[in-house]
């Protein structure tokens, strides 16, 4: 009788633990704390295989970024302001 | 700093990026916008800052994400600390209207000091997309902090020296931590650059220097450590700015301009004296601000301008080890010229600095009867 109650109470001891795990499981994961609150980011996998290769092809072409790139407008307030900023 | 070519802003180094661990990362993931060849729908919905909440650094990077979004260098609070002083309530929103053309272009994401120039300065990627761990100091550093802390350190003031740490060939963050930068630990607290005890400090080096009796240098032995900052001695003249104004064009382009500038050497009672920074005297430095600052987005926007001196603590970062003021006790002692008196200020500065001005510089004899006591 003994025995048993011993295997009953590692049983239910063992139980427990999985339970507790799974929970912290599933509050710790998809979720980062933020300064607005809690945010999910189950949306963005960062380790899915890379596959912007039309990004990439033309922001490592430095004829295609010459050819295309612009002068920001913001840089013209930088003519206009004057003394130590 | 020499401009970067609209080009090469953007321009990702193929050879170098693809040996940085975050070449592994979809483009989209970070900057929005979509992967097709055509220019204009791809950057469609492209986000204009790339950290844009602490999840996107802060998922990988989960020690220094959330500090650093809330750090002084992401949300500049300190500027609001120093305006809402100035100003109340009800002028708040017009003045976060204002801080919306004219600051926040200074907020420094992960990206302005580990990836690219700061927005400031118009961005652009440092080194081809790759990440640094440490920031450059010409690139990233004193592209914000630079027409005062670099033209200091740097020696760019004719008859001036550069820092005697830049002639040991020192950076930024030889001196000043990551954790500082990202705001963990008591920069976390902080409201401001001076809130908090001083990060660094001098002794986090010079741990052999001690002030008082038992210092075996004479000129830190006969000051004690409530005196006066390091600075006081060890620092030299700096830039000064008067009249600050803002506004924008017709088509919202912002700009400055500033009256008058000048270099000089100010010391004056310490406004940010507490436990952390006892020192009576600290060089004082006159911030641009100005009454009618903000006069393009409302009349009266800082009723309280007295309320806070105009003439802020100051840490100059050209320090030397022998001072023109330090070179002999009377070049301090007796010498009004490089104290801040009410005879220096013009008139509408006199009572915002009332408590930080001083009748005049302190004699050898009340040095000395001050010890007695």
């Amino acid at each position: 009788m003994k025995r048993l109650r011993s295997s009953v109470t590692l049983l239910g001891l063992g139980v427990a633990l999985v339970v507790t795990g799974a929970a912290l499981l599933v509050v710790g994961t998809g979720t980062v704390r933020g300064s607005d609150g809690d945010q999910s980011v189950d949306s963005i996998d960062p380790l899915a295989p890379f596959s912007d290769f039309a990004c990439l092809d033309c922001h490592t072409s430095e004829s295609a970024l010459r050819e295309l790139a612009v002068v920001p407008e913001e840089d013209a307030h930088k003519a206009l302001s004057s003394g130590p900023g | 700093m020499a401009p970067v070519e609209p080009w090469e802003r953007v321009w990702i180094d193929a050879e170098l990026f693809e040996q940085d661990i975050h070449s592994y990362i979809n483009c989209t993931i970070c900057h929005g916008g979509q992967n097709v060849d055509d220019m204009e729908a791809a950057h469609e919905d492209i986000k204009e800052s790339v950290v844009d909440s602490p999840e996107v650094c802060g998922r990988c990077h989960v020690d220094v994400g959330l500090p650093a979004w809330n750090s002084l260098h992401n949300t500049l609070r300190g500027y609001d600390d120093v305006l809402y002083e100035r100003s109340i309530p009800e002028y708040h929103a017009t003045i976060e209207e204002m801080e919306s053309y004219h600051c926040n272009d200074c907020h420094a994401t992960c990206g302005d000091c580990h990836v690219s120039q700061p927005s400031s300065v118009g961005g652009g990627l440092v080194e081809g997309h790759v990440f640094n761990r440490t920031p450059s100091m010409a690139r990233n550093c004193t592209a914000c902090h630079g027409s005062r802390i670099k033209d200091e350190y740097y020696g760019a003031h004719e008859g001036i020296p550069s820092d005697v740490h830049f002639r040991a060939r020192m950076s930024c963050t030889d001196c000043h931590s990551g954790d500082q930068m990202h705001g963990m630990g008591a920069a976390g607290e902080a409201n401001h650059r001076y809130d908090g005890p001083p990060d660094p400090t001098c002794q986090s080096c010079h741990d052999d220097i001690v002030m008082g009796a038992e210092s075996e240098i004479e000129e830190h032995m006969i000051h004690d450590e409530n005196n006066m900052s390091c600075q006081v001695c060890h620092s030299t003249q700096y830039t000064n700015c008067v009249g600050c104004h803002v506004a924008r064009t017709e088509t919202d382009v912002p700009f400055y301009t500033v009256e008058d500038h000048f270099l000089g050497f100010y010391i004056g009672r310490n406004p940010e004296r507490s436990e952390d920074r006892p020192w009576e005297y600290v060089p004082l430095r006159r911030v641009p601000i100005a009454p009618d600052v903000f006069s393009f987005y409302g009349e009266d926007l800082m009723p309280n301008f007295n309320d806070r001196p105009t003439w802020a603590y100051a840490t100059p970062h050209n320090i030397q080890r022998i001072t023109p003021q330090a070179e002999s006790c009377y070049n301090c002692h007796e010498n009004d010229d490089i104290f801040l008196t009410r005879e220096r200020l013009a008139r509408t500065d006199r009572l915002p600095n009332r408590d930080v001005i001083v009748d005049r510089a302190p004699g050898m004899t009340d040095w000395r009867e001050e010890r007695e006591e």
